[in-house]
């Protein structure tokens, strides 16, 4: 009959970690890579279409305009800063620093999705008009989705910080919210040449 | 009911010359020379392989063998590496003899090609012979000839939705894909009567979607291209007069087309020469009189699904129909 | 090293402190009852209901099958119209796609990985949840329509434009586009859950070069579901849009294409064969490994060869579109490539027979599907290579000749081991055995019944048959051979339902099975069958690639994890050093109540294009649930953080 050897004790470990060290942190960077691989595809698609497409965009269709979208990438690089400044005073585990940033975080990225309600109309083209309006459509909305996701997920942690104590546990959610909030502006940069730059070219 | 008695009545047809095997044409030929060499390779490799498995689980192994003996380990990985060093090459031959075959099928001599238009739809095969004279084209349906001998290249567009050209004693298939024009050649060496079918799901009665080509001497093909050309017969007998006007007042019209009458849509097949044709209902039926009655009547109880609808006629209006149909050879 | 004897059962040794065990099973199994049933998020409660639904789909799937074979029984025959056969042939291509079979891959996964690895749950346990239900919703959505004659009738691959707004008539392609919807959030949860929890929870000692091939297999499975099922995603979502909002992803007169929708199908399709295949493979590694009595012959090559099959798989989409209008240097690549994958499942195949030679076979059932596997799946793998070749598919493709390749693939690659797989864990997740004199019917009987009715079928495709037709005139020929083949699916009735007996009567009449009636090597073996809610007492610590073998008279565990909490062990990803100790969530509705939610938000999308932005908001309220903490855990938690805060000052 075998006997059972205690090799050593974990009882000391701690019970959080920031970064790669912990299972959130894969988590969020597993949903990057299957949320990156879509929106990859949307762009796949969109150069297939553009490829098989005499003219892009079609005959009669506008450019897109740059105002509005330009104001939304300007937008997007500048939330960077907050959701930095979230995740370092996370780290911290300052309770009211972190507060103001998930506030100024939740704030920009409101503005950012009411930008990008309009960022689709200037597009210029309906989404039911020909492929092209369907493909930029769908490339916005892939998008604007992940940021969606984010920006709820942020003030999620908005408010729990403003009326609970947080735990350990709640400032590494901190931390790792601002790692896919960096995600969804790092792939929207080369979106944005593709959709709103591209065509002109 | 109607089924039933179409099947009995197409019994004793040899419009069954739909195979892989029974190649007429050099692509077909070809590929069922390669075919037979993958099967040889692997009925080979299959033998040894479950051999080898079968050998091992038959011998009884004593009690004091090791399992992880290095010696016999060392045994293993050498056999292993025989094996792939095999293998290997030998999918590098086929892959070699594989694009060999693929230029050889891809390629036709153009010489003195014929063309003709196929376009796809639910569920039947509009044909179209293309000549640089416009007078000399022509409209049929369902049914395909070709001279024995001569390359034929055929066009391939599609009505509705995705279909695919088959006739496999002459070459593999091809896809018939709305918004992509794409082409197949074939030739056929011997003459005969070669089926094929649509191959690819394109809705209710893909099952239904059959086509003849009929490969025979230039000479013949030359007759039935003239004949084709020709108009429609002017009937002569009372009857069938009668019939023709069935036809163009009734709802024929609204489909079909019987050159130099006054039916000319293009929703349904071109009836100019039915009568010449083998079959019905893009190879459903034989073309009978029976039979095109009961199409007539009720295609849905034949081809539920298909795109023609019931036509209710008194029984004098369906004979003279008849009568006039079938002078149209 | 002299070989190990069958079933030498190894006694559960007694825990470091006993008393841990009843503190252990409050702590993980507080709820009993139907709601600490419907609460569960624990890796094998939520495994089990996987595997349970999963086979009820595979019956219904069967069913469809039967309802075909049938009808094809006789020409001419008017059992079944064109409609609804249409309808039949869709189901049964989707439910066993998309119903069953990645589902039960998936779900053994769900169960065994943990157990394997030497953790206690899987990372994400209340995700792991909401991935079932919405993979039993969507399931019931679909069969719902279809009851309502609603089902979807364009074939499981759904080309365009016969499923396009203008050929695909009613909410037919709908309903399958949104049940496409259920299951891929359902697999790729799956997926993200299996890799992360692979990656960090690995008992230490756990190396890469030690995992159990079972688990490298999970793990290759996971990634490519990450990347295959994306892609139906969003071909689908397309698909939808332009049904339903008038987009023009496929539509080529307003700048679209068909063809489009092809390469972001099959992109998924053929790495979803490999996704049930590559599971299976791994099933037959650990079989091979326990009654060979010694592990599976060139570890690193096996590997090596699950990975290039992953990796190879996602290059080989085209050639399911040779016959449409790709160019012909593109067709060459591909032709190489379906070619080349053969090469690692032909080096795992000499591998296990390698391994059979050296080792002592001790023949129980799990092995004879494994053997029936090898006679079976390499019929299968030669028609496909075989079909690599351009001019032979575009001969072969669309006739029964693939319907013939692909049923002896699924069937001989991965049902067959699939079932050797139940015969094998089942005395795991019941503690009872299942019989063999009834595992040697099920077995024959399936063998037999396979061969029967696909074999004639490479027959029929090259004289002519054509797939997805429900009939064919009497003078074709084909009457004979449709007849055997319908008369082999009678038999595989009779298998399938030797089985199921089996699995029911050895619920109440099995043998008693012990913690390790097998005699294994894989860490599941070390603990009670079925395993406590937890697992494992204590965290085993692997010293070896041979597991439970290379243990000697002491078995090293870790202790300090905590047990008035669910509590596990995260360890580092290259070296499986601890970590960090993780706490659990404890059982919660949250995860069906999402379900529902997402459930409702997808129903009404298939009706109406507000379904998804009203739906997104009502979300955020089991999004609420799931994310604001417990009191009690809360304010205890604060507690612990504090007193360790002060101790570490005072330090």
């Amino acid at each position: 009959m075998r006997r059972v050897r205690a090799v050593a004790s974990v009882q000391d470990l701690p019970s959080e970690v920031y970064g790669p060290g912990n299972i959130t942190w894969w988590g969020a960077l597993g949903g990057e890579v299957i949320e990156g691989f879509v929106v990859l595809l949307g762009v796949f698609a969109y150069f297939y279409l553009r490829n098989t497409a005499p003219t892009w965009p079609p005959l009669h269709t506008r450019l897109p305009s740059l105002g509005v979208p330009t104001l939304n990438l300007v937008l997007m690089l500048l939330s960077c800063a907050p959701a930095w400044f979230a995740a370092r005073a996370a780290k911290a585990e300052d309770r009211r620093s972190t507060l103001i940033w998930l506030l100024v975080h939740s704030l920009i990225g409101l503005a950012i999705l009411v930008v990008r309600y309009f960022e689709f109309f200037a597009l210029n083209v309906r989404w039911d008009a020909s492929a092209y309006g369907s493909i930029n459509w769908a490339l916005l909305f892939a998008h604007g989705y992940t940021a969606v996701f984010d920006v709820m997920d942020t003030m999620g942690l908005a408010l729990l910080f403003m009326f609970l104590q947080p735990e350990e546990k709640h400032y590494v959610d901190v931390t790792e919210n601002s790692f896919f909030w960096y995600f969804v502006v790092i792939t929207w940069i080369p979106l944005f040449i593709l959709i709103f730059l591209g065509p002109r070219w | 009911m109607w089924t039933g008695l179409a099947g009995a009545a197409l019994a004793c047809t040899a419009y069954d010359h739909q195979s892989v095997l029974d190649p007429v044409g050099p692509q077909a030929t070809s590929t069922r020379q390669l075919f037979y060499f993958m099967m040889a390779v692997a009925v080979i490799v299959y033998v040894m392989v479950v051999g080898a498995l079968l050998l091992i689980i038959r011998n009884r192994r004593t009690a004091v063998d090791d399992p992880q003996s290095p010696a016999r380990e060392a045994s293993a990985e050498r056999t292993i590496k025989i094996a792939v060093a095999i293998v290997v090459p030998v999918l590098f031959v086929f892959l070699l003899y594989d694009f060999a075959v693929a230029r050889v099928v891809g390629r036709m001599p153009e010489g003195s090609m014929l063309t003709i238009d196929v376009t796809g739809h639910q569920w039947w095969w509009e044909v179209t012979y293309e000549d640089p004279i416009p007078h000399n084209i022509f409209h049929t349906a369902n049914e395909i000839h070709i001279p024995v001998g001569r390359p034929v290249r055929i066009k391939l567009a599609s009505h509705d939705v995705i279909h695919s050209f088959w006739v496999p004693n002459l070459s593999g298939k091809k896809d018939l894909i709305p918004g992509h024009a794409d082409d197949i050649m074939i030739r056929a060496d011997q003459p005969g009567i070669y089926r094929g079918q649509c191959a690819e799901f394109c809705g209710l009665e893909h099952a239904k979607m059959a086509m003849l080509v009929v490969a025979e001497s230039p000479d013949a093909f030359t007759r039935w291209v003239e004949l084709q050309r020709q108009p429609a017969q002017v009937p002569v007998d009372s009857v069938a007069v009668a019939g023709r006007r069935v036809f163009e007042s009734g709802s024929c019209a609204m489909c079909h087309t019987i050159a130099s009458t006054q039916a000319a849509a293009t929703v349904g097949p071109n009836l100019t020469h039915v009568a010449g044709r083998m079959t019905l209902a893009a190879g459903t039926l034989q073309n009978s009189r029976g039979n095109l009655a009961g199409w007539i009547l009720d295609p849905q109880t034949i081809k539920p699904g298909a795109k023609m609808p019931a036509n209710a006629l008194a029984p004098a209006e369906l004979q003279a129909l008849l009568a006039y149909l079938e002078t149209l050879k | 090293m002299t070989a190990r004897p069958l079933g030498e059962e190894i006694t559960l040794p007694p825990a470091i402190d006993e008393a841990d065990r009843a503190r252990l099973h409050a702590t993980w199994e507080p709820v009993t009852g139907f709601m600490g049933w419907l609460k569960s998020v624990n890796h094998k409660s939520v495994g089990k209901r996987y595997i349970c639904t999963a086979l009820v789909f595979f019956l219904l799937g069967g069913l469809e099958a039967a309802a075909m074979r049938a009808q094809l029984a006789r020409p001419d025959n008017t059992l079944i119209g064109p409609d609804l056969y249409n309808q039949i042939f869709t189901m049964h291509g989707s439910t066993m796609m998309f119903l069953f079979a990645v589902p039960i891959m998936t779900a053994i996964g769900i169960y065994l990985v943990p157990l394997m690895i030497g953790t206690r749950n899987v990372a994400f346990p209340r995700l792991n949840a909401l991935g079932f239900w919405m993979y039993l919703f969507g399931g019931i959505f679909l069969y719902t329509f279809f009851f309502m004659n609603t089902g979807p009738d364009a074939g499981w691959f759904n080309y365009v434009p016969l499923s396009g707004p203008q050929y695909g008539m009613g909410k037919r392609v709908d309903v399958w586009a949104q049940m496409v919807t259920f299951t891929e959030i359902s697999a790729l949860v799956a997926a993200l859950e299996m890799v992360v929890t692979i990656f960090k929870m690995r008992a230490p000692g756990m190396t890469w070069g030690r995992l159990p091939l079972l688990v490298w297999a999970q793990l290759v499975t996971a990634v490519m579901v990450m990347f295959a099922m994306s892609s139906v995603a969003t071909a689908s979502i397309m698909l939808g849009a332009d049904r339903l909002i008038a987009t023009q992803f496929f539509n080529p007169a307003e700048g679209g294409d068909v063809l489009l929708w092809q390469h972001l199908f099959w992109f998924f399709g053929h790495p979803e064969v490999y996704i049930i295949f590559i599971p299976a493979l791994g099933m037959v590694s650990q079989i091979v490994t326990t009654f060979s009595r010694r592990p599976v012959f060139g570890y690193p090559a096996m590997v090596a060869a699950l990975v290039a099959t992953g990796t190879v798989g996602f290059g080989l989409w085209v050639h399911h579109m040779f016959s449409t209008s790709v160019h012909q240097l593109g067709q060459s690549y591909f032709t190489a490539a379906s070619t080349m994958i053969s090469i690692p499942t032909g080096v795992q195949i000499f591998c296990w027979i390698a391994t059979l030679w050296l080792g002592r076979p001790v023949w129980r059932t799990p092995l004879l599907f494994v053997v029936g596997f090898l006679v079976v799946f390499m019929i299968g793998g030669l028609s496909g290579v075989m079909l690599a070749s351009v001019p032979f598919d575009v001969q072969a493709t669309d006739t029964y000749f693939v319907v013939a390749h692909l049923h002896y693939v699924l069937l001989g690659g991965a049902i067959l081991p699939l079932i050797g797989a139940f015969y094998y864990w089942y005395p795991k997740v019941t503690g009872r055995m299942m019989s063999e004199r009834l595992g040697l019917w099920n077995f024959w009987l399936l063998f037999v019944g396979v061969n029967v009715t696909f074999f004639p079928m490479h027959i029929l495709g090259l004289r002519g048959m054509t797939r997805r037709i429900y009939t064919y005139p009497q003078f074709m020929g084909w009457g004979t051979l449709n007849l055997i083949s319908t008369i082999g699916a009678v038999i595989i009735v009779a298998g399938m339902a030797v089985f199921a007996v089996n699995l029911f009567v050895s619920l109440k009449r099995g043998a008693l099975a012990g913690a390790n009636p097998w005699g294994a090597d894989t860490l599941e073996w070390a603990t009670s069958s079925p395993p406590p809610p937890y697992n494992f007492v204590n965290i085993p610590v692997i010293t070896s690639r041979e597991g439970i073998w290379a243990y000697g008279e002491e078995i090293p565990v870790m202790t300090g994890l905590k047990t008035d909490r669910p509590e596990t062990l995260i360890t580092t990803t290259m070296t499986t050093q601890p970590l960090y100790k993780h706490e659990l969530p404890a059982p919660t509705l949250a995860p069906l109540g999402m379900a529902i939610v997402i459930g409702g938000l997808l129903t009404a999308g298939i009706f109406t294009p507000w379904g998804l932005p009203l739906g997104s908001l009502v979300v955020i309220i089991p999004f609420y649930f799931w994310g604001w903490p417990d009191k009690k855990e809360h304010e205890r938690n604060l507690r612990e953080e504090r007193e360790r805060r002060g101790e570490a000052a005072a330090a």
